[in-house]
């Protein structure tokens, strides 16, 4: 599920090119948390499989993709939803174990765990009276 | 659902404007929206033959959170969920909400509530309902 790539490769980067399927591309809702130890975002994603999500660590930035299939069949009399691609990208802040990351989706909300290098998780240090 | 279709004759035309009001019609899913704002607990319906489905995004919304009723051909969703930042974090950007909603749906053909079903997976609520015997479909042979 999730793939890491030491190299940039000249194929995924993100250049701004138009999608050549009908699908729509649809930005999910996220929200972005962060404690001592790690930075949480919190994403949206109705409709989506665990298999079907994909988390991209290149170059200093998280995509962040999921695909939505209609299982129901028969005739539609009625339609809001559709079938949507999910897709958002986010620039990572440095000091980050990208060895690390982790991530669970659960009721159609997917949490990704990206937790600090140790080296900038803040110590306590303790003040002692001379 | 349909389509394109150039108005090249005045009759088409009044013909086009007419399927453009039943398109929107059949857009207007929900025969009543509470307290719903934007994309909120999207739905589609489909009909297939003895049954109808409905689908619901509710992503991040547990079974409790939920509250189903259906009489006779109309079917009503309320939700409400509150969503805290997670204990010990602090924010960066907040675009999940806390929200309440309530949508009724009028279906294409009375149910039978008690052979209602609904599941609720992958932050999509689906519901599927049986049609009434009166309005199971019936073949009906064509005589010259």
């Amino acid at each position: 599920m999730l793939t890491t790539h030491p190299n940039p490769s000249p194929q995924r980067k993100d250049d701004g090119m138009e999608q050549t399927r009908e699908r729509p591309t649809v930005a999910p809702l996220v929200d972005v948390y962060e404690n001592d130890s790690e930075l949480l975002l919190i994403a949206e994603l109705a409709g989506a499989t665990r298999e079907s999500v994909d988390l991209n660590l290149e170059e200093g930035a998280l995509t962040l993709s999921a695909t939505r299939e209609r299982t129901v069949e028969g005739a539609i009399l009625g339609d809001e939803i559709g079938d949507a691609d999910y897709r958002r990208s986010f620039r990572l802040p440095r000091g980050l174990d990208l060895e690390n990351v982790s991530a669970e989706l659960d009721h159609g909300t997917l949490r990704i765990h990206l937790p600090k290098a140790k080296e900038f998780q803040p110590r306590q240090i303790a003040i002692t009276s001379a | 659902m349909f389509m394109p279709w150039n108005d090249f004759d005045r009759t088409l035309a009044v013909v086009d404007a007419m399927r453009r009001r039943m398109d929107r019609a059949f857009s207007d899913l929900a025969v009543s929206d509470v307290t719903r704002s934007g994309d909120t607990a999207q739905a589609s319906l489909h009909d297939v033959g003895t049954e109808l489905v409905l689908s619901v995004d509710v992503p991040g919304y547990k079974e409790d959170d939920l509250d189903l009723s259906v009489h006779r051909d109309v079917l009503t969703l309320k939700g409400q969920r509150q969503l805290e930042a997670p204990e010990g974090y602090r924010a960066h950007r907040v675009e999940r909400r806390s929200q309440t909603f309530a949508r009724s749906f009028k279906l294409s053909a009375p149910v039978d509530a008690e052979k209602t079903q609904a599941k609720l997976q992958n932050g999509v609520l689906t519901v599927r309902m049986t049609k009434s015997a009166e309005a199971q479909p019936r073949r009906i042979s064509v005589k010259a």
